[in-house]
């Protein structure tokens, strides 16, 4: 089951509407919001073409929401026995 | 996929995101902070009595963070504000860094052999055309007791003057003299962990709050857990201590003791007094010394009916009765106090009073309940009390009186017995006024800053001037380094090692993590360069190392009732502390003393022990005794010309003389200034208005500050925190003192306020 | 499938351009400065009628309740100033508590305990 590490960027009047909304969303975790506008959350899935519906529908249909930004994906069952990605630095 | 490993892959994801924009979110690296420390450091805080352990946190060559000691069972990883900022004060812009010599009214920098040798020639001259008691040294119960050790010796034992003191006797002489007329022996029975058991505090002239802000903490949350544990309050003002008071009385400033007396009276009269207890513990004693019945002692108590109390204190007896019943309802009870009690004309006997309470209720050896008594300095009991830093003591809880005592002591300092005199030196009091009068002609001052600190500071200044003043000091400017002849850098906190004695009995180390700033050296060893220049080569060149003294002091201690023998450096690094006894190197400390467990107590031969919970064997008999002292009124009442009754204390934020804490900007910002409290019923009436400058004075001097109008103190009484040399508290104060203990009487003075 | 990684690695390497350019703003100070304040003026003489919210909050709270005022959190308003204070400050005094943010889906204390309406047990306070 992959997972994604996102930043979601809000418009900055939005922000926290973006996170309850997200809050939500229940393969959405969020970690809080840093840097003014910038929201960290955990996408889960069942594929990574789910992932992407996911984080398209966020992008989309949440009002504020300026983009969606993934910084680390995990496919961990559909590639077995092989390490976490490394974090991208 | 296990859940474990999931979450570790969100966690990953989310990290990693969350890197993506430069925030870390793994604790400890989102902790910019903590992150840059690399190594950390048990140690002490440098502050209050308490006794707070904390970690040094440090990066390269810097201190650059200070935290809780989880590990630490005083504080358990929490720490006050003061603690929290302690790495600010280390570099304080304000550190003295070079050894100077005044020239012509000018502080010139000067080494360290100048310095040194100028010093030592002064003091030998003046010791040779005056005599010794022409010399004094005036130390601090902030000071480490390997450093009080050193000052002793040299001193006592070798200039042979028992001029020694330092300021614990301007804080915790009376409770000392409490705890020997009481109980028999220096230094509470219990612990910090009685907290935990009590049933009832009785916080009594103690802002605990503000002043032990971790002993509060650790009371609210004990009572946030137990709602049904009481906290009754007696002081003359409101402070934020009151926040979890069930009942406070409000005495006119020192016109407590009838209301402790008549809580005894109504203990008695309504059953709540342990009788068996008092049959086999208790030895009652009229003012003279003189034994009583008990029958006697309740006639005595009958001058203080709780309607008595009233007309003396102007508490009103309901609340008096009340307090009475809660305490000896309560299954275990805790008293503490600080300076409103030792502060005091008749600071011993407000001791005394409060200890009878706990004598009489038998409240008292067990876990729970425990007169203990708060100090206000970090080493104020270790150093001073047990090292023996005052004028009539020697180390090991010791006498100059007692000839077996000066013979153990002379030997281990190998010095001639002949050297320590057998009559107590000068007090404090008594020493600055002989250095006003020009018969003490050079102090050594260490580590404090009397100028400021002295009640009725002003008048002490002539002596100050006058006479040739030394002062080691790790801070510059202070109010009395403008009237020293040298200055030397002594090495701060955390650029030195050595051992902290807290409230509880408990010895802590502290390890040196830094190089001493500029030119600073450590006490001990300033002290003990000047010996050897002095002519005391033969006495002082043994010392090589901290534990060099310590082990030498703490073989002093050996058989004593507060033995350290136990607690060895290598032990004392591993440990968060030793609370003494600690008669072996196996032995784990003691958590009472009197009773099962304390070592003097279970090597007692059983016929002693026999029908006894306890045994106090500072006393001749093993028993306690209650005192019926009279209710003496303070040295300066109000009267029509000065109607308000004056009382100084701290506040959270700064500490004494305010080098330290001032230094540090979070701090002075959050209280930059010193105020006078006035409840508002006096205000309007004065036509005071909050922020109005005013002018407080007393018969001996004014002083002009801001008003704050605030109903903290109680109509006819006014507050002022002593921290600033600015707003110099100590101007009005009063030099009066108690015949006991010697110890002032800060806490009462008569004041007048008036518009600028 | 691997087209897809490819969009969303695609988008990635977008994003740090983005955000790198966007928030070269310093650490913990977001940009922000206190105004200039005399240091005989304490915080608390100016916050009493600056943000008397905040104010009143902070003293219902334990933080108010111990007395520990703004500068633990924010500076001193001259060298130090932090409008959002960083965790690191809490772990000074709350040592005690040793907080693995990745099992507890927050990033800083201040998520669960706001500083200023710390909350104590109701009885405890009169
Ligand atoms: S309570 Fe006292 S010992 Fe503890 S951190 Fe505060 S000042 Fe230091």
């Amino acid at each position: 089951m992959p997972i994604a590490g996102v930043v979601v960027v809000t418009l900055p009047e939005k922000t926290s509407e973006v996170l309850q909304a997200l809050k939500r969303l229940s393969q959405v975790t969020t970690y809080g919001v840093h840097k003014d506008n910038n929201i960290i959350a955990v996408l889960e899935s069942e594929s990574t073409s789910g992932l992407e519906r996911l984080s398209n529908r966020i992008s989309r249909s949440i009002e504020g929401v300026i983009g969606v930004f993934p910084a680390y994906i995990n496919f961990e069952d559909e590639v077995p026995d092989q390490e976490p990605y490394p974090p991208v630095e | 996929m296990p859940l474990k490993r999931r979450e570790f892959l969100k966690a990953s994801a989310a990290a990693a995101a969350a890197a993506s924009i430069g925030v870390n979110l793994i604790p400890g690296m989102d902790n910019k902070l903590f992150a840059d420390a690399v190594s950390w450091e048990k140690s002490v805080c440098r502050f209050c009595g308490t006794g707070c352990g904390v970690m040094i946190g440090k990066k390269g060559d810097k201190v650059v963070a200070i935290k809780g000691d989880l590990k630490n069972p005083i504080n358990k990883g929490h720490i006050c504000v003061k603690g929290f900022f302690l790495h600010k004060v280390i570099y304080a812009k304000t550190r003295l860094l070079y050894p100077m010599i005044k020239r012509n009214g000018k502080f010139e920098r000067v080494s360290w052999d100048e310095a040194l040798d100028y010093v030592a020639r002064r003091f030998n001259e003046i010791r040779k055309t005056d005599g010794p008691d022409a010399l004094a040294f005036y130390g601090s119960g902030q000071a480490e007791t390997e450093e009080t050790y050193m000052a002793n010796k040299l001193f006592k034992g070798c200039i042979g003057t028992n001029n020694m003191e330092g300021n614990p006797r301007l804080c915790m002489a009376s409770a000392v003299g409490g705890y020997l007329s009481s109980l028999g022996l220096d230094e509470p029975a219990g612990t910090y962990q009685d907290i935990e058991h009590a049933e009832l505090f009785l916080l009594v002239g103690s802002n605990t709050a503000e002043c032990h802000p971790i002993i509060f903490e650790r009371i609210v949350r004990h009572k946030t857990k137990n709602p049904t544990v009481k906290i009754l309050i007696i002081d003359p003002r409101k402070t934020p201590t009151d926040q979890v008071a069930d009942i406070h009385l409000f005495p006119k400033p020192g016109w407590d003791l009838a209301v402790l007396h008549a809580m005894a009276h109504v203990i008695i009269k309504e059953g709540y007094a342990d009788l068996d207890f008092i049959k086999n513990h208790v030895n009652f004693k009229s003012n003279d010394g003189k034994d009583i019945t008990f029958e006697a002692y309740q006639q005595f108590l009958e001058d203080y009916t709780p309607e008595k109390a009233e007309a003396i204190s102007g508490v009103p007896a309901g609340d008096i009765i009340k307090a009475a019943r809660m305490f000896g309802q309560a299954k275990t009870a805790m008293s503490m106090w600080t300076m409103g009690i030792n502060q005091r004309t008749r600071g011993v006997w407000a001791n005394n009073l409060i200890h009878n309470l706990h004598l009489l209720t038998g409240k008292i050896g067990v876990p729970g309940s425990d007169p203990f008594s708060l100090t206000g300095q970090p080493n104020a009991c270790g150093g001073v009390r047990e090292g023996g830093g005052l004028c009539h003591l020697l180390p090991g809880h010791r006498k100059v009186t007692n000839p077996k005592h000066r013979e153990e002591v002379a030997k281990v300092w190998g010095v001639p017995v002949g050297n320590i005199q057998p009559k107590p030196g000068k007090h404090t009091i008594a020493m600055f006024e002989a250095l006003n009068e020009g018969k003490i002609k050079g102090i050594y001052i260490m580590c404090t800053n009397p100028a400021q600190s002295l009640p009725y500071a002003q008048k002490f200044w002539k002596g100050l001037k006058e006479q040739f003043v030394v002062l080691a000091e790790s801070f510059y400017p202070t109010a009395t380094s403008d009237f020293a002849d040298v200055l030397l850098p002594a090495a701060f906190w955390a650029e030195k090692e050595g051992v902290y004695g807290c409230t509880e009995r408990r010895s802590q180390y502290m390890p040196q993590v830094l190089q001493p700033m500029g030119e600073a050296r450590w006490d001990a060893w300033i002290l003990r360069d000047l010996a050897m220049r002095m002519g005391f080569k033969k006495e002082f060149e043994k010392y090589r190392t901290a534990e060099d003294i310590w082990n030498e002091y703490i073989s002093l201690t050996k058989g004593r009732d507060m033995d350290l023998s136990g607690a060895t450096y290598a032990r004392l690094k591993k440990e968060r502390g030793l609370v003494w006894p600690v008669p072996s190197e196996t032995h784990p400390g003691t958590y009472k003393r009197y009773t099962q467990g304390d070592p003097f107590f279970d090597e007692l031969p059983e016929e002693k022990k026999k029908g006894r919970r306890m045994y106090f064997y500072g006393k001749p008999d093993g028993k306690a005794v209650v005192w019926a002292r009279p209710a003496k009124p303070p040295a300066e009442p109000t009267d029509k010309d000065f109607p308000y009754a004056l009382t100084t204390g701290r506040v959270l934020e700064h500490w004494h003389t305010g080098t330290m804490t001032r230094a540090v900007l979070e701090l002075a910002r959050a209280v930059p200034r010193a105020y006078v409290e006035i409840h508002p019923q006096d205000a309007r009436k004065l036509g005071i208005a909050n922020r109005d400058t005013v002018v407080v004075e007393t018969r001996r001097g004014k002083l002009e500050i801001e008003a704050r109008v605030i109903d903290r103190p109680e109509p006819g009484t006014l507050f002022i925190p002593w921290h600033w040399k600015e707003w110099l508290a100590n101007l009005l104060t009063i030099d009066a003192f108690d015949p006991g203990s010697k110890e002032p009487e800060y806490k009462v003075a008569a004041a007048r306020i008036y518009k600028a | 499938m691997k087209n897809h990684l490819l969009t969303l690695f695609g988008v990635l390497a977008l994003s740090i351009l983005f955000i790198g350019l966007s928030f070269a703003i310093p650490e913990g100070t977001q940009g922000e400065k206190h105004p200039d304040v005399e240091f005989d003026v304490s915080c608390m003489d100016c916050h009493a009628e600056e943000t008397p919210e905040i104010v009143t909050e902070w003293r219902g709270s334990k933080h108010g309740f111990m007395n520990f005022g703004c500068y633990m959190c924010h500076g001193d308003g001259t060298v130090d100033f932090e409008i959002k204070p960083t965790t690191a400050k809490c772990a000074g005094c709350h040592d005690g508590y040793s907080v693995d943010f990745t099992k507890l889906n927050v990033t800083s204390c201040f998520d669960c305990h706001p500083g200023h309406t710390l909350q104590l047990h109701e009885s405890t306070i009169k």
